[in-house]
């Protein structure tokens, strides 16, 4: 992918924790409309890898870039605002307003102009319609992983982030996310997926990196991780044959 | 008819009209003025505590300053009292900005944080070094600006606009972001919300709040010191208030001042040695059984509570 082409890019990102290095020179690009998949076993530092390109805190080291513009340890407010939106590992919607308030505060705040998905679709599109009037903290896990994604769609982004969204999902609650997010990503929608769950991440795409102590040690398919020695070695020795 | 006019109609002008017209029935005005301040303090720390999780037990750090604001524009600058009340609601508004960065803390230690701060106002205002400006320990006196019924009714206005501020929170998008950064800042930042801006124009809407009843308070009662002004009690009653009857809301608080400050003052004329004790109970009971307050007996039948 040419510097040109990326949408999303991550330059020799440090993130220190103390002495801890939980990100040590990680480099990657995402093009616009592009699924990638962000893989590596516990404590790889793919979380955290999110947590630095939406804002939640800035790199020790490194620039992030999107959409040309360095946006290294720009607010997670601002970040909405130019497009760059997330989900989370554990759901966290805003318990105490209804589904569609969580919705519309997240077009109102944070919405680049019109939104190519009305409020109404996006509650359709996941599912959320029933819901609406109702309080989010009555959703049970699945509903309110799909109410962070709708409220991250709500503000029309054009990179979502997301952080193992798979987690906890049922086979069928599954196959249905995996659909959502290859039609985001064929609306054009850039997607940064974290996932541990292989079977998963193979219907949304085939590009993934890997990251183990902090460290990139692959790039490519997915399918040539499955055969690649070290990735093997760090994370899919169980892995491959169980996803 | 939308909610905010329902809001208004049904709760504050119905308040408004009885704190009006009773002083001209009821004689013990001085009462009726204590409970039209902590109308205004109960709805000044639910705009903060309410709407942003933040619990401020130094609260009474803004009515202190605010207090010694009024005093001080009085005594040094022989200002008219409206001057004094906004010098009163800038002081708590200078206090405020100063304590912003306290809004970086969360849970216990934003509390703590906020009473030791409120505590070093105190002790300030209080040195006798500083006698020469503040009087140090030995009170203000205003006499020459005793107006009862003048000061009974700016406090009124003082409750009526820190009513307005909650009714205009409980029904606009602000106040909802609000409520949303309460529930998850960095989700609320995540949906474009600018976190640090909003919270802290609710925390500076809460001080001027608060400071501007204190202005009033020293306007009404004339003579005081800084044990009186800083009284940590104030704090606590105002907060349990607006807890007792339920945070967000605009009547929860309204029915906390209501019932407990009626029940404080019912307690403390007839039976004065099972005060800390029924009062105490009460909290428990509250706590334990309606940790969302009076009003959730309502809300949580779906109901919309004003």
């Amino acid at each position: 992918m040419s510097h040109k082409d990326a949408l999303l890019r991550v330059e020799q990102v440090v993130m220190r924790f103390g002495g801890f290095r939980a990100l040590d020179g990680v480099s990657f690009r995402v093009a616009a409309g592009e699924a990638l998949g962000l893989l590596g076993p516990n404590g790889s530092g793919k979380t955290t890898c999110i947590n630095v390109i939406s804002g939640v805190y800035p790199p020790s080291a490194g620039r992030v870039f999107f959409a040309d513009r360095d946006i290294t340890g720009k607010a997670p407010n601002l970040l909405a605002r130019m497009g760059i939106n997330r989900t989370f590992q554990s759901p966290r919607p805003f318990l105490s307003l209804t589904v569609r308030e969580n919705v519309e505060l997240a077009a109102a705040y944070g919405g680049r102009g019109s939104l190519p998905m009305g409020i109404e679709d996006i509650l359709d599109f996941l599912e959320l319609r029933e819901f609406a009037e109702k309080p989010a903290e009555g959703l049970n896990s699945a509903q309110q992983k799909r109410l962070d994604l709708a409220r991250a769609l709500a503000t029309n982004p054009r990179l979502v982030l997301i952080d193992e969204i798979a987690a906890g999902l049922n086979p069928l609650e599954l196959r249905k996310m995996a659909q959502c997010l290859r039609a985001l990503a064929s609306r054009g929608i850039a997607l940064l997926v974290v996932e541990h769950l292989l079977s998963f991440l193979e219907e949304v795409t085939d590009r993934v990196i890997v990251l183990n102590a902090g460290r990139e040690i692959f790039e490519g398919s997915l399918r040539a991780a499955r055969h690649d020695q070290e990735v093997i070695r760090v994370f899919l020795g169980t892995a491959a044959h169980a996803g | 008819m939308p909610n905010y006019v329902r809001d208004f109609v049904f709760v504050l002008l119905p308040l408004l009209v009885l704190l009006g017209v009773l002083p001209f029935f009821y004689r013990n005005e001085l009462l009726l003025f204590n409970f039209t301040i902590y109308f205004a303090l109960a709805q000044g720390l639910n705009v903060i505590y309410g709407f942003t999780g933040y619990l401020p037990f130094g609260y009474v750090g803004f009515f202190g300053v605010g207090a010694y604001g009024f005093a001080l524009a009085i005594i040094h600058l022989t200002t008219s009292p409206a001057l004094a009340l906004a010098i009163a609601g800038l002081a708590a508004l200078v206090l405020g900005v100063i304590l912003i960065p306290l809004l970086r803390l969360s849970g216990a230690y934003f509390a703590i944080a906020n009473l030791a701060a409120a505590q070093a106002v105190y002790h300030i205002v209080s040195n006798p070094d500083l006698q020469d400006i503040t009087k140090g320990p030995y009170g203000v006196s205003l006499a020459n600006v005793f107006a009862p019924r003048l000061s009974y009714y700016s406090a009124l206005a003082i409750t009526a606009l820190a009513s307005v501020v909650v009714i205009w929170f409980r029904n606009s998008r602000f106040g909802l972001a609000l409520q949303a950064i309460r529930d998850d800042s960095l989700s609320a930042a995540m949906a474009g919300i600018p976190v640090v801006r909003q919270r802290t124009i609710a925390w500076l809407l809460s001080a001027l709040i608060a400071g501007l009843t204190g202005g009033v308070f020293a306007w009404h009662i004339s003579v005081f010191y800084p044990e009186t002004a800083f009284d940590i009690s104030i704090s606590i009653f105002a907060l349990v208030f607006a807890l007792f009857g339920g945070a967000t809301t605009l009547l929860g608080p309204v029915i906390g001042v209501l019932l407990l400050y009626g029940l404080y003052n019912l307690i403390g004329i007839t039976i004065p040695q099972y005060f800390q004790l029924i009062y105490g109970i009460l909290i428990v009971v509250l706590v334990l059984f309606l940790p969302q307050g009076i009003v959730s007996l309502v809300s949580r039948r779906g109901i919309r509570v004003p």
